[in-house]
């Protein structure tokens, strides 16, 4: 466990190092900022939603896009044969990213959430329920992705392929796309039951009527795993495990 | 430890597309054994290192450890030839972090005494890596590499980028943790003066193939020189 910390800490030092970090803090700004503009003069919390949600997926996707570039990095770089050879496990490696990305993503919504509790209370109460929820959805999706990502590292054909690097970058985003819908069904379920927390029948309805399968995204996000199994195989033909 | 050696290679041969890098290699490292592994560019130097640290999987033959192979790394440390650092950590960090991962526990303050009186790294510590020199790059790798005095230290190109003092202190350095921890050495290197003074074992790599494999003292007694030597098996 404290490798896998010590690793995370090494990440955050690398992300702040190259600014990545400050980027993601700045569009975060950004959106706030927007929306309260938005919110103060039209008093629509559909556009509200619909920026806070945008910025919650965003997140999501800038963590992972850097996740993705990381584990990139740590090959191109020599880094990864480094920790191999210095006793670090591959578990501890995946645990180490996924930290990373966990914790970021808690600061940045913690952030987002204490901006927005002057403006409105229920607004402040349904980002920081995403909290709970996020802490246990990145850990359900952030470990097997980093696992995902690492496996493509390790079977690569060709560590300068361009075209494989862009599929490691398509990966993290395909990653998303998986799951942000499922994030935000089960956030908006959370937020919309937090008042009526005993009635567990209006729970049921809303879990329903919130959990509905996007069959477009079903579809894309199987074709996506179709060409990533062909890729996988003919990747796994051309290099040797590591 | 049941076995006499660290380290043996028994007819390994490895092939890169059609082209055959190693040619049935064979070797062996003994505890407390210095060894120079010497050969042009392109004879096959870093892919018996890569073969030896599991990077690559040899395509026949046997590579076996002196020790658990569950545990290559807690055994075997190495200093790769490129200067692969997250430099965006500072020294003092990246020495305490990976000292950390290869032995679980904090890294003393003694040993950074220790290495200073060879390297004078002290100062260099607080300041983030890629603000070094490729020299002080070089020092704080081999630092990290020897750092927790593995059975098995492998040094790709160790002189690399060092002045000439800071190599008579890299000799001494090795020399020392040789007497003192008892750790063994091979080193890869061009530096064939250098070698000559440290090693006890020379091990000549042509094309693919071992050339030569003779202690030091044979080859002193027989009144040859590394330079020579070398010259004459890579002519003949």
């Amino acid at each position: 466990m404290k490798t896998s910390l010590l690793l995370a800490k090494m990440e955050l030092k690398k992300s702040v190092n190259s600014n990545r970090l400050w980027v993601i803090i700045t569009i975060n700004l950004f959106v706030v900022v927007f929306a309260y503009f938005k919110v103060l003069k039209v008093h629509n919390r559909i556009t509200f939603d619909f920026l806070l949600n945008s910025l919650l997926m965003l997140n999501g996707i800038n963590l992972l896009f850097i996740n993705a570039n990381l584990v990139w990095e740590d090959f191109s770089q020599g880094i990864f044969k480094l920790l191999k050879t210095s006793n670090v496990k591959i578990k501890e490696y995946i645990l180490g990213k996924t930290f990373f990305v966990v914790f970021v993503n808690l600061a940045l919504l913690f952030m987002v959430s204490v901006l927005i509790f002057p403006l409105n209370l229920g607004h402040f109460l349904y980002y920081l329920s995403n909290l709970l929820f996020l802490l246990f959805y990145l850990f359900l999706i952030s470990f097997p992705a980093t696992l995902f990502l690492l496996l493509l590292s390790l079977y690569l054909p060709n560590y300068s392929n361009s075209l494989v690097y862009f599929l490691l970058i398509f990966g993290s985003v395909f990653l998303e796309e998986l799951t942000s819908g499922l994030w935000n069904k089960v956030a908006r379920y959370f937020s919309m039951a937090l008042p009526n927390l005993f009635k567990v029948g209006y729970k049921l309805k809303e879990f329903i009527l919130y959990g509905k399968v996007n069959y477009y995204l079903v579809l894309y996000c199987l074709l996506l795993a179709f060409a990533y199994f062909v890729f996988l195989l003919f990747a796994l033909k051309k290099r040797r495990v590591i | 430890m049941s076995q006499d050696y660290l380290l043996s290679l028994n007819g390994v041969y490895k092939k890169f597309n059609k082209e055959e890098v190693l040619k049935g290699i064979s070797f062996t490292i003994k505890k407390g054994e210095i060894v120079g592994y010497i050969g042009n560019n392109g004879a096959g130097k870093t892919t018996t290192v890569n073969l030896i640290l599991q990077f690559l999987k040899p395509d026949r033959g046997e590579i076996n450890y002196g020790f658990n192979d569950r545990d290559l790394f807690s055994n075997l440390s190495h200093l790769p030839e490129e200067n692969l650092f997250p430099d965006f950590l500072s020294g003092k960090d990246f020495l305490n972090y990976f000292y950390y991962f290869k032995t679980r526990t904090p890294l003393p303050d003694h040993l950074i005494d220790f290495f200073d009186s060879f390297f004078e790294i002290k100062g260099y510590l607080p300041k983030k890596i890629k603000s070094y020199s490729k020299g002080m790059k070089r020092k704080i790798g081999i630092v990290n590499a020897i750092l927790p005095f593995s059975n098995l230290i492998i040094l790709d190109e160790p002189f690399e980028g060092l002045d000439p003092s800071s190599q008579i202190a890299l000799l001494k350095l090795i020399k020392e943790v040789n007497e003192k921890y008892g750790s063994s050495f091979f080193i890869s290197s061009h530096i064939l003066s250098n070698l000559e003074e440290l090693c006890h074992r020379i091990i000549f790599l042509k094309k693919g193939k071992i050339e030569l494999n003779e202690k030091m003292e044979d080859l002193e007694k027989r009144g040859l020189k590394l330079k020579n030597l070398f010259e004459g098996l890579n002519n003949g």
